[in-house]
């Protein structure tokens, strides 16, 4: 192990691993890569659900939507989660990669099982969307895929724990405790190892069951999927709040408003956010009243108090770094002033914006045992995670990625101007586009849901209120601007890593 | 800085304005936390806990037999249906049966206003989502499982009800009725 | 660097919070209010 492992960053000052560049590098690409193509899923899935387009038929229809969902909720978040972890654990803390060979493998495993979910969506034969609720049933190597990708991720984990025990072991870094930033990724690590056990324990009984060697009981599958999908996103969150603190330090040099507050919100996740998953079966037959709101009550609202915290902490803190550099007149005039021309900073400040006001308000909303009767399966589902995972985590990581191009591809992002829309693009058209499925949800209209006007010809078809076009209409326009700012996000970051300048 | 180590001692005291906000927080949790089970006392929506495992075969065989009986007769006492489906007049406070499956809602239920019915609802094929429009009340319709739901229409009208739990190529053309007199 | 403790000094931040909690907690019992209207279900 040479010195020359290493190289110094020249605008940052820290110490880079030069292995642990080239993995950032493959798993952030590999992201951007699915984030398209989920994104061409979307633009299908969009124009289908706008009934003046109705552009797919209804069995690409589905497959596309299954697509978009994997592609985008599992592949583009977790491949660019992975180079946020090693990010974290060995640029933040000076340290090398702990076993890159195992890194590598990580890689690998998520991309085979990538390609092999796929392939099984787009030959048709695996037509039963992300969630594959049985008796639908995929081809036995959809499962397979899943698992394999399950895996690679598991094992990005357990690299990622073994980097920062050898930092620690070590001496990398001063002393004590981790940085903010590398803690809450931590926190989110350890919420996706128990959620991918939970993976295990669904997809290895659902791969025996599509080759006919065990049974599956239907409700049992939900339960336990959900014990999967529920804290999956919980992952998301903690990761999403890292990177606002991570952006927070880069954009305004912010310093965290008190790290006790911070950190106790982190534990919290960790603690409680795992268990809240009945939220998604709350009109499911088989569990009781008393049982959902223990599970999703307690716990749940416990997990949603972390997020309260961090929601006063991350705008807090950049509120005190602006008035340090003289904004201080009046309530607002930091928010003014802030340094809006950086997309980075908009990036942030809208994420937490959409992520806050919209996707968390609803999700609770819609989470609380009788609401959720008038919520389920409607599109205000499909508006309340277009809120939080799109407008929130996506538009954070893409914020994140201004800075990973200089620091870690060391290209000098091209295209700034467009760069500097982009965020407004893709936060914006999320807000119309989740709040559009939202109100139109609360009428009725429902999720992956091919034709809302004639019902494939059925005799006992009926008229919405005509409102509801209205808000189809608003979602439209959000859906295009939103892939409008998707499109500008992967040409700026493609063009930048082949055509950037390069930098020192 | 987030991105480096904290001094040594970070375990610090809060600030004023932060206490506030973690009670008021804190609070609001716990209120909208009880509020849930307090709305199952004071409040008339609650989702139904009752359940029971039902085989697909033993389920069919009793909305079938439901149907039978309870099926609407014309003027000449031939049997009513609607676009196919037998329309049927469950007796008012009792038991009613509504089946997701073959990507039709099955029977056309007659209900009437203000009288109380156990609608069980189930499915011998796929998962299916019952939403009753425009009132979108949503429940999970699973094969295997009889879910009892205790319903009283407070309003009168014809209400369509539509699948929203993806069930396959014939998903989008799952729609059906319900007939409150 | 260290994270010395100043004080709490964003008021701004403070006032959207607040107004955060009062929307969340207004759109929490409309969407009550809206439930309270459909058939009685338990
Ligand atoms: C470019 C912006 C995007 C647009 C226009 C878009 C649009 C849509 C639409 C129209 C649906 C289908 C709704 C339905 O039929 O029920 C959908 C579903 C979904 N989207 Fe997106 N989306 C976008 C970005 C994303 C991103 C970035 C993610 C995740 C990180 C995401 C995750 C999902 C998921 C998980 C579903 C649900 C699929 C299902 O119900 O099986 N979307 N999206
Ligand atoms: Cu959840
Ligand atoms: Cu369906």
């Amino acid at each position: 192990m040479a010195v020359q492992d290493f190289r110094t960053c020249s605008i940052t000052g820290l110490k880079v691993h030069l292995p642990a560049q080239n993995l950032i590098i493959v798993n952030a690409v590999a992201a951007v890569v699915l984030l398209l193509i989920g994104g061409l899923a979307a633009a299908g899935v969009a124009l289908t659900r706008l009934p003046a387009v109705h552009l797919l038929p209804a069995d690409w229809f589905y497959r596309f939507l299954t697509l978009h969902g994997i592609a985008m909720l599992i592949a583009w978040i977790i491949f660019f989660e992975m180079a946020g972890l090693y990010l974290g654990a060995t640029v933040l803390l000076n340290a090398r990669i702990a076993a890159p060979k195992m890194a590598w493998l990580q890689f690998i495993l998520m991309l085979v099982g990538t390609l092999l979910i796929a392939a099984m969506i787009l030959t048709g034969q695996a037509d039963v969307l992300f969630t594959s609720y049985p008796p639908l049933k995929a081809s036995p190597i959809y499962y397979l895929g899943v698992i394999l990708f399950a895996v690679g991720a598991l094992i990005g984990c357990f690299v990622f724990f073994g980097t920062l025990a050898k930092a620690r072991k070590e001496g990398t870094y001063p002393h004590g405790s981790f940085p903010l930033v590398t803690f809450g990724l931590a926190c989110a690590a350890i919420i996706a190892v128990v959620t991918l056990l939970h993976g295990a324990a669904i997809y290895i009984p659902a791969l025996l069951w599509s080759l006919g060697l065990i049974g599956m009981d239907e409700s049992t599958y939900r339960l336990v999927w959900w014990g999967l999908g529920h804290p999956s996103q919980q992952i998301n969150v903690a990761a999403m709040i890292s990177v606002w603190y991570l952006l927070g330090t880069l954009t305004v040099s912010m310093k965290p408003i008190n790290q006790k507050l911070c950190r106790t919100a982190f534990v919290l996740y960790v603690l409680f956010i795992n268990v809240a998953s009945e939220h998604h079966i709350l009109v499911d037959p088989v569990f009781s009243s008393a049982h959902k709101i223990w599970n999703t009550g307690y716990v749940m609202h416990l997990a949603v108090l972390a997020s309260m915290i961090h929601a006063l902490a991350v705008p807090a803190g950049i509120e005190v770094a602006l008035r340090k550099k003289g904004f201080t007149s009046g309530l607002f005039e930091w928010l003014k002033k802030a340094p809006w021309s950086n997309p980075a900073f908009s990036a942030m400040m809208l994420s937490i914006f959409i992520f806050g006001f919209m996707g968390g308000i609803t999700g609770v909303i819609f989470g609380s045992e009788q609401v959720n009767i008038t919520a389920h399966n409607t599109w205000r589902i499909t508006g309340h995670f277009h809120s939080t995972v799109v407008g929130g985590t996506t538009l954070a990581f893409m914020g994140i990625t201004y800075y990973v191009l200089p620091l870690i591809f060391r290209r000098e992002v091209l295209g700034m101007g467009f760069a500097r829309l982009q965020p407004w693009f893709f936060g914006i058209g999320t807000i119309l586009m989740g709040g559009g499925m939202m109100l139109a949800g609360a009428y009725g209209v429902p999720r992956r849901h091919w034709d809302i006007v004639n019902f494939g010809g059925s005799p006992f078809s009926f008229a919405w209120d005509p409102t509801v076009y209205m808000w189809l209409g608003v979602f439209g326009i959000g859906a295009l601007l939103a892939i409008l700012g998707g499109a500008i996000y992967v040409l700026v970051t493609v063009l930048t890593i082949f055509f950037g300048k390069k930098l020192a | 800085m987030s991105i480096s180590v904290p001094e040594k001692v970070w375990w610090k005291p809060i600030d004023k304005e932060e206490k506030i906000w973690l009670a008021l927080a804190l609070i609001w949790m716990l209120i909208s936390f009880v509020w849930m089970p307090i709305y199952h006392f004071i409040g008339k929506q609650n989702p139904s806990s009752e359940s029971y495992k039902a085989p697909r075969g033993q389920f069919e065989q009793l909305a079938n037999d439901f149907i039978q009986k309870y099926q609407v007769k014309d003027a000449n006492g031939a049997p009513v249906v609607m676009n196919d489906i037998p329309v049927v007049h469950p007796p008012a406070g009792g038991d009613a049966y509504l089946v997701g499956a073959g990507w039709k809602w099955t029977p056309v239920l007659e209900l009437e206003k203000g009288k109380t019915y156990r609608i069980h609802l189930g499915s011998y094929d796929f998962q299916h989502g019952l939403s009753i429009y425009p009132l979108n009340i949503n429940y999970m319709v699973i094969p295997n499982q009889d879910y009892v739901i205790t319903v009283t229409p407070t309003t009168s009208g014809e209400f369509p009800i539509i699948c929203n739990e993806f069930c396959g190529i014939g998903h989008h053309t799952m729609v059906g009725k319900i007939i409150v007199k | 660097m260290s994270d010395n403790n100043e004080g709490f000094g964003a008021p701004g931040t403070f006032a959207i919070a607040i107004i955060f909690l009062a929307t969340f907690i207004i759109l929490y019992f409309l969407n009550y209010k809206y439930l309270a209207s459909i058939w009685e279900l338990r």
